[in-house]
């Protein structure tokens, strides 16, 4: 083959990926070293609080069922925190049987969340789109600050 | 006309400045201390096993732990620094190998020792290859293995054995797994009939086994009982499940053709960032230049295999698996450069002038990738582990989530033997049963129940008195004093 013609080939590639180039290595989920477990807790209502770690959720009532599951990616799962504020803690998706269920959600509260002003918000999953609205008559103490709501998706969102 | 220079005195000077010219960039440049920048965020895991005899994630990484541990005896810096410092020390000798394996296939070329400098030059200086030497990472030894193996196979046969060309290819496996990517050019030949008779691939088959014996160091390492524990190979199933890296096999191949042809294009950026728009543009004409059987076949191989593995492997960090895809790209750089300069043959000053002016270019680029590779004061890691250390309290119970928080964690802890009284908890790795063993093993004063999947509650229930803390990714460290 001529050098032109080689170096004719090697300029329009080189051109294609000049072109086609991007700078975002995909990586759907974070896959690491360590595994991610999926991370759920619930059964019974009967049998008390789920503790999550750095969330506690007690059904208001004994008879029920009550799913409590993180959520790894809550802005790829559901939307993103409002403007100017950012998920400051975990977020959790909660089930029940039956679904009117009330719980209480309680999140560990340090004083980095405090200075964040960070307020437990639940997903308001009938808007279009879905919007995460801050619970009302949030109570802080002793290292927490807790809510009571009916069951749905929480998170603690703070300033960004 | 004049006569053509003798640039054979060169030859001696020209890799001796290459290496001390990459050893100054990397000294300005190199993390002095733990660090979890240029995707090194289980520098933590791979510092302590090789510190304290134990067995890192799998692969196991046999030859890196060993290697690591002389490296970690120096008398330099702290021991984060000393395993950093391999890094550096394993790039500088791929880009030496480099050049030689250069000038060797280029001999016929007068210019071959200016070529084959550039082409190191610009191998060592290609930000991720550059990056990855200033960190602790199997990536820049597995670099100098894959040189190693491109080098030896296309040794002349009287040169080397044929069971010592095994053996080469059978050691880089023992680095990191992927070399057995390179494994089928055993069956091909350098020189005469494309496949190896069968007795060259039996001697070199021999070669490989007795390379991949190194892999058996694990068993007995791990029967130690050592803190980092990975899988405790001392028992069959635990080898098997470690050195066949079962945890990461979901990664393999589930990539959706939507994000591959993303990471292609990805690629395509990468490659522009490694060696800029006009190296990309000499190393694909250098690729088409039709380079002797003895370069294309190895070089071609590595790249496209490599390739193709980095971009199905669904994790975040598989670009680090691009870095012999980077290695072959500068063999195919060398030969765009010499078939360039050939067009002028005879014009021997145009020709030095032409090498020049890409020195200088590769001179010029260096100040713009100082921001970009540098992590000599990155002091990331070494604050979350102080900061970490003086927070939590006293015997707590602490779960740790993230590749970079647990494995510094486990450097404070089994390398540097800070907060010996707190119980590190990863927990995506309760379920198994080695670890379970390990943190019995660690924490002898922690209660672990028996259960056939352990989760964090059972942890939690079974000791009550115990301070609780979580530390998340991005997260502030909670603790929780009265659980």
């Amino acid at each position: 083959m001529k050098p032109s013609i080689r170096l004719t080939i090697a300029a329009v590639v080189t051109v294609l990926l000049i072109l086609t180039s991007i700078g975002v290595w995909a990586a759907p989920s974070f896959q690491g070293t360590v595994p991610s477990i999926p991370v759920t807790g619930g059964g019974d209502c009967s049998a008390g609080p789920i503790d999550m770690g750095t969330a506690l959720f007690t059904p208001q009532s004994a008879s029920c069922k009550i799913t409590v599951e993180l959520v790894e990616d809550p802005v790829g799962s559901y939307v993103p925190a409002p403007t100017g504020r950012a998920f400051t803690g975990s977020t959790f998706k909660v089930t029940a049987d039956p679904k009117e269920t009330i719980v209480q959600v309680c999140y560990a509260y340090p004083p980095e969340f405090v200075n964040k002003h960070a307020k437990i918000h639940r997903l308001n999953e009938n808007a279009t789109p879905a919007v995460w609205v801050e619970v009302a008559g949030a109570v802080i103490g002793k290292g927490t600050i807790c809510v009571t709501s009916a069951v749905g998706v929480f998170s603690l969102i703070g300033d960004s | 006309m004049p006569a053509f220079p003798d640039f054979s005195y060169k030859r001696d000077m020209l890799p001796l400045f290459l290496v001390f010219f990459l050893g100054f960039c990397y000294s300005l440049t190199i993390a002095p201390s733990l660090t979890w920048t240029h995707f090194s965020a289980d520098a933590g895991d791979l510092i302590s096993a090789a510190a304290t005899g134990g067995v890192a994630h799998p692969t196991g990484y046999p030859l890196y732990l060993i290697i690591a541990r002389g490296f970690q005896l120096l008398p330099l810096g702290d021991i984060a620094f000393r395993t950093n410092l391999l890094s550096a020390v394993c790039t500088l000798i791929t880009a030496f190998l480099l050049y030689k394996y250069l000038v060797h296939q280029l001999n016929d070329h007068s210019l071959a020792p200016l070529i084959s400098f550039l082409a190191a030059l610009a191998y060592g200086l290609a930000p991720f290859v550059w990056g990855q030497a200033l960190v602790t990472e199997v990536y820049a030894l597995h670099g100098l293995l894959m040189m190693l193996c491109v080098y030896t196979w296309s040794l002349e046969g009287p040169k080397i054995g044929e069971w010592v060309r095994g053996l080469v290819f059978g050691i880089a496996a023992t680095n990191h797994l992927t070399a057995v990517i390179m494994f089928p050019l055993l069956a091909l030949q350098a020189e005469g009939k494309i496949f190896a008779s069968t007795s060259v691939f039996f001697r070199r088959s021999l070669g490989v086994a007795c390379g991949l014996s190194l892999y058996l160091s694990l068993p007995i390492r791990a029967s130690f009982d050592p803190p980092i524990n990975w899988g405790n190979a001392s028992t069959l199933g635990g080898f098997f499940w470690l050195v066949g890296g079962q945890l990461y096999r979901s990664y393999l191949f589930s990539l959706s053709w939507a994000n591959i042809f993303q990471r292609l294009q990805s690629f395509a950026g990468l490659l522009l960032n490694q060696y800029t728009g006009f190296g990309a543009l000499i190393g694909i004409y250098g690729l088409i230049s039709s380079p002797s059987r003895r370069v294309l076949i190895p070089s071609i191989w590595m790249g496209i295999f490599f390739l193709l593995f980095a971009i199905s492997y669904n994790s975040y960090d598989s670009l680090v698996y691009l870095l012999p895809v980077w290695l072959a790209f500068a063999v195919w750089l060398a030969y765009g450069l010499q078939d360039i300069l050939s067009l002028f043959s005879n014009r021997y000053i145009l020709q030095i002038s032409i090498c020049a002016l890409l020195f200088v270019a590769a001179l010029f680029r260096i100040p713009s990738l100082f921001s970009s590779v540098d992590v000599s004061k990155d002091f990331q890691a070494r604050n979350f582990v102080g900061r970490t250390v003086q927070v939590i309290p006293r015997d707590s119970l602490v779960f740790v989530d993230g590749n970079e928080q647990i494995f510094s964690l486990w450097y404070a802890q089994y390398t540097l033997h800070q907060r010996l009284d707190m119980a590190i908890i990863a927990e995506g790795l309760l379920p198994y049963k080695w670890y379970q063993e390990s943190i019995r093993h660690n924490y002898a004063y922690l209660n672990v129940p028996a259960v056939g999947t352990l989760q964090l509650s059972d942890l939690l229930a079974a000791n009550p008195d115990r301070p609780i803390c979580y530390i998340m990714h991005d997260q502030p460290i909670i603790c929780v004093s009265d659980p």
